[in-house]
């Protein structure tokens, strides 16, 4: 096997009494999608801010590429390559569609030179052009102009991938991103998601088993902190201890 | 903290289109060329009133300086009056001990500004929302007592430095290599006239650029901004540093135009007259916060010949915050926008209010 | 600088006795945020109130026992306009807007107190029953200042085992936290919000009547309290009466020590401890921190 793309051990992440990832061992390759799958509090989510920079390891180490990212503050994971998505749509609402991405197709064009305070934003024509790209390829180019809080539902989700899109992620972590959508819906983001793997590597948390099943190279189970299962979409529903952990106990 | 997370003024729609326009340029441009004739005309009546328009220029520059951070970047700073009044400081102490010269005295109050807001913007972007606004307040505050203790006195063992609670007094007026004889009133005016028209369309250039599109997408949504990339805390820092460059050069031309440094200047209450000059004014606006400073400066000019004043201005912030909530230039858009409406609009907040009062 | 040891400890008696005093006025600025969500600009000017109303009522009856009963009720009444009349037409709105909305009526009030009471310092009479002083140990210190740490310190707690205790702490804890769920219940949610606010009246208008027949009474100690108020409720976390409390005592001490080192100072104590605790902890000590 070649060298995972993201690979963390034995991470562990506490508040005060609470253990909210326990010992946490795992490697994703490159390329594809792979899914965390695991019952609400499973430590899945606080797994994505550990990624991010949102939180540090208490314990453990995090390796991205082969370089330790654990306590880096998540701009700096960011532009190493590691970008999420949001279960709560998490944009700037009173920003138009086409804003909201163009202000992540601009971060690694901007910086402190005398340029970034001097010339006005829209000189910047290939970051918005890009922001186009984007909006073109999540559905949302009809929409560039509306004002990020009034589209609809399912809009507003794509809008959300969109912008994590936009910093041209090697590795993308989704989180819920088919969450509250109705069968259409789904499946077009489905679609959306499998498009993004064929040039970045998707890490997927979802809660529909038929996606998860469908989609997924491979599966890890959460349950109370702990990673109790890896494997393939074959292995992961054969495995007792995820049943247990679904069906039993709680 | 939600509760927390929801003290940032994105609900007042603020956004720099409006002036961004051809429209609003024209606007500006037209309302400096205005000002320019209004200067000698005002004097020619009333002399009073050229001292009074100095004056409200500079708070209008000083209330534009704060809403580059507060309305447009989201950062509610309560200790503005730390950089107006330390460039302030900086100018008296340089006329008092080196030179009154312009091009001297003005830059080094700017960079004052900057010193000051860098040193209090990288110790407070820690905090967020009201805890921001507390640490900006409390080290502004700090200042404050430094200056009216006269600490710097007490450590270098001479005898003044800030003149304590009299401040730094007599200072002669600011000179140019005797190109501009700013002794006359006229020519403060025009120089004052001409450094606030340059600092506004600096900050428009600012906020256009793609670095004021950051801030603009930090006040937004902060934390968003860090997850697609940026280093906000840095850029929270080098806005507030911009804006403490311009609230200094604010205090540099007050002071020798006063001929006076004062305690006061740096104290907490003119923050929190500065803030308020931004709400009723229209925050987020820039040229809404200017109207503001002159509305405020006329009133207590005004108003401080009554006996019960501070009541009246008192009552004046209390009903623009209930029925006029986006400030003077939310009500100047509507009105322009639809002038027929605003009848209707002034029923609507009295039944609105009712009704809330009434639940 | 050699201090010597009595001062040290009447500075410790004066300390606990100002912060218990400065935490009634605290405890109502946070109880109010952690409920209403509003920040109360004009809290200080109820204390202020308090003290303004204490002279009067004294001074027209001769009895400070009078004023230390009627002050505060009537207190109560103002902040009940002020809660009814100005903040119910801004709740839902920015909470920027409550600190303009208050900070316009703490203006306004200074203004009226300067028409009616005048620009001069004045002073509630305290009873002559608490005249004299008392030794303790190397300290002799004034009956009053004990009566005044004995008060304070018998409200605090009263108001602590309420909100720790009783149905209607409960509530209010509720409902800072769900109005929704408040509002399932039944429970008129504008009632428990007004109570608050003139609940929080209140204790600031008695602490106005305390310390105005020991501190001077003028038109600027509205504004003088609500800033070392602020740096309470910051330091304790906003909305936490418990940190409050703390906060205040902490307050009280460093002003009283800092008075004996280098009285013309004190408030860089003050806004350095603020600042210290802040980088630290960025919502204060007992502040909610965010959640995972």
């Amino acid at each position: 096997m070649s060298d995972p793309l993201l690979r963390t051990d034995s991470v562990t992440k506490r508040f005060g009494k609470l253990t909210a990832v326990s010992d946490v061992s795992l490697s994703i390759p490159e390329g594809g999608i792979s899914s965390i799958i695991g019952p609400n509090g499973a430590g899945k989510t606080t797994l994505f801010n550990l990624f991010t920079g949102k939180h540090a390891p208490t314990e453990g180490s995090i390796e991205f590429r082969g370089e330790e990212i654990g306590g880096l503050s998540p701009h700096e994971i960011v532009s190493r390559g590691i970008v999420r998505s949001y279960q709560i749509t998490n944009f700037f609402s009173e920003l138009s569609a086409l804003e909201n991405v163009r202000l992540a197709t601009q971060a690694d064009r901007t910086g402190f030179g005398p340029d970034d305070f001097l010339r006005h934003h829209a000189s910047l024509s290939d970051a918005a052009d890009e922001a186009e790209a984007v909006l073109d390829r999540v559905g949302l180019l009809d929409v560039a102009d509306q004002t990020a809080a009034n589209l609809a539902y399912g809009q507003r989700r794509h809008l959300e991938i969109g912008i994590a899109l936009a910093t041209d992620p090697d590795l993308l972590l989704m989180d819920e991103p088919t969450a509250g959508m109705g069968p259409e819906q789904t499946n077009a983001t489905v679609s959306l998601i499998e498009d993004i793997a064929e040039d970045a590597t998707v890490v997927l948390i979802e809660h529909d088993m038929d996606i998860v099943m469908n989609i997924s190279e491979r599966i890890a189970v959460m349950n109370k902190g702990e990673l109790i299962a890896r494997g393939t979409p074959a292995e992961i529903s054969e495995n007792e201890a995820v049943q247990r952990a679904y069906l039993g106990g709680e | 903290m939600s509760l927390l997370d929801a003290f940032d003024p994105r609900e007042t729609g603020s956004s720099t289109d409006g002036i961004l326009s051809n429209r609003g340029r024209f606007g500006i441009l037209a309302l400096i060329a205005a000002l320019a004739v209004l200067g000698p005309v005002a004097s020619a009546v009333r002399p009073f009133w050229l001292y009074l328009l100095i004056q409200i220029l500079v708070f209008a520059l000083l209330a534009l300086s704060l809403d580059f951070v507060f309305g447009y970047a989201g950062l509610l700073s309560f200790g503005h009056a730390a950089m107006f009044g330390t460039g302030g400081y900086a100018a008296a102490l340089l006329i008092t001990h080196v030179t009154a010269n312009a091009l001297v005295v003005l830059p080094a109050a700017v960079l004052t500004g900057v010193v000051v807001a860098a040193f209090i913007g990288w110790f407070s972007v820690r905090a967020r929302g009201i805890y921001f606004a507390m640490l900006t307040l409390a080290f502004a505050q700090i200042f404050y007592v430094i200056a009216f203790a006269d600490l710097p006195s007490t450590l270098l063992g001479v005898e003044t430095v800030t003149g304590g609670d009299n401040g730094i007094v007599g200072l002669a007026t600011l000179e140019t290599f005797g190109l501009l004889d700013l002794s006359d009133r006229m020519n403060y005016y025009f120089l004052t006239l001409g450094l606030v028209a340059l600092s506004l369309l600096s900050i428009v250039r600012l906020a256009n650029s793609p670095f004021g599109r950051v801030l603009q997408g930090v006040r937004e949504n902060e934390d968003r901004m860090a997850f697609i990339g940026y280093d906000v805390r840095r850029y929270k820092v080098i806005g507030f540093a911009i804006s403490g460059g311009f609230a200094g050069l604010a205090g540099g031309l007050y002071v020798p135009f006063q001929s006076l440094a004062q305690p006061q200047l740096l104290n907490w209450t003119l923050s929190g007259e500065l803030v308020v000059m931004l709400l009723l004014g229209g925050l987020g606006t820039l040229w809404g916060p200017m109207l503001g400073a002159g509305v405020v400066v006329l009133l207590e000019e005004q108003l401080s010949g009554f006996a019960a004043w501070e009541v009246i201005l008192g009552s004046v912030f209390v009903v623009v915050v209930i029925f006029a909530p986006r400030g003077i230039a939310g009500a100047l858009v509507s009105l322009w926008e639809d002038p027929e409406d605003a009848i209707g609009n002034v029923r609507d907040a009295l039944a609105n209010y009712r009704e809330k009062v009434m639940k | 600088m050699f201090v010597e040891f009595s001062s040290v400890l009447r500075a410790t008696m004066l300390g606990v006795q100002l912060g218990m005093t400065l935490a009634l006025v605290a405890a109502g600025l946070t109880l109010i945020f952690g409920m209403l969500d509003v920040i109360n600009f004009a809290h200080g000017s109820l204390y202020m109130m308090g003290a303004y109303l204490g002279v009067t009522v004294s001074a027209q009856f001769g009895s400070f026992w009078l004023a230390l009963l009627i002050a505060p009720l009537a207190v109560g009444v103002i902040g009940a306009v002020i809660e009814v009349f100005g903040l119910r037409a801004l709740y839902g709105r920015n909470p920027l807007y409550h600190i303009l909305l208050t900070f316009g009526l703490a203006v306004m009030i200074q203004g009226l107190v300067v028409e009616i009471w005048g620009g001069q310092s004045l002073r509630i009479e305290a009873p002559a029953s608490l005249a004299g002083t008392v030794q303790i140990g190397p300290v002799e210190y004034p009956v009053y200042w004990l009566f005044v740490l004995a008060v304070s310190t018998l409200l605090i707690a009263a108001v602590w085992l309420m909100i720790d205790r009783s149905d209607l702490g409960i509530l209010m804890r509720a409902s800072a936290h769900d109005t929704e769920m408040v509002d399932a219940l039944g429970i008129d949610v504008s009632k428990v919000f007004t109570g608050v606010f003139v609940f929080g009246a209140v204790l600031a208008g008695v602490a106005g009547v305390l310390l105005g027949a020991s501190r001077s009474v003028n038109p600027g100690m509205g504004f003088g309290v609500i800033i070392e108020t602020f740096v309470i409720v910051v330091i304790g976390g906003l909305g936490s009466f418990k940190g409050a409390v703390y906060a205040a005592l902490a307050v009280g001490l460093v002003t009283a020590y800092g008075a004996l080192i280098a009285p013309s100072v004190t408030d860089i104590f003050l806004f350095t401890m603020m600042a210290v605790v802040l980088m630290i902890r960025p919502n204060g000590l007992f502040g909610a921190t965010e959640a995972a």
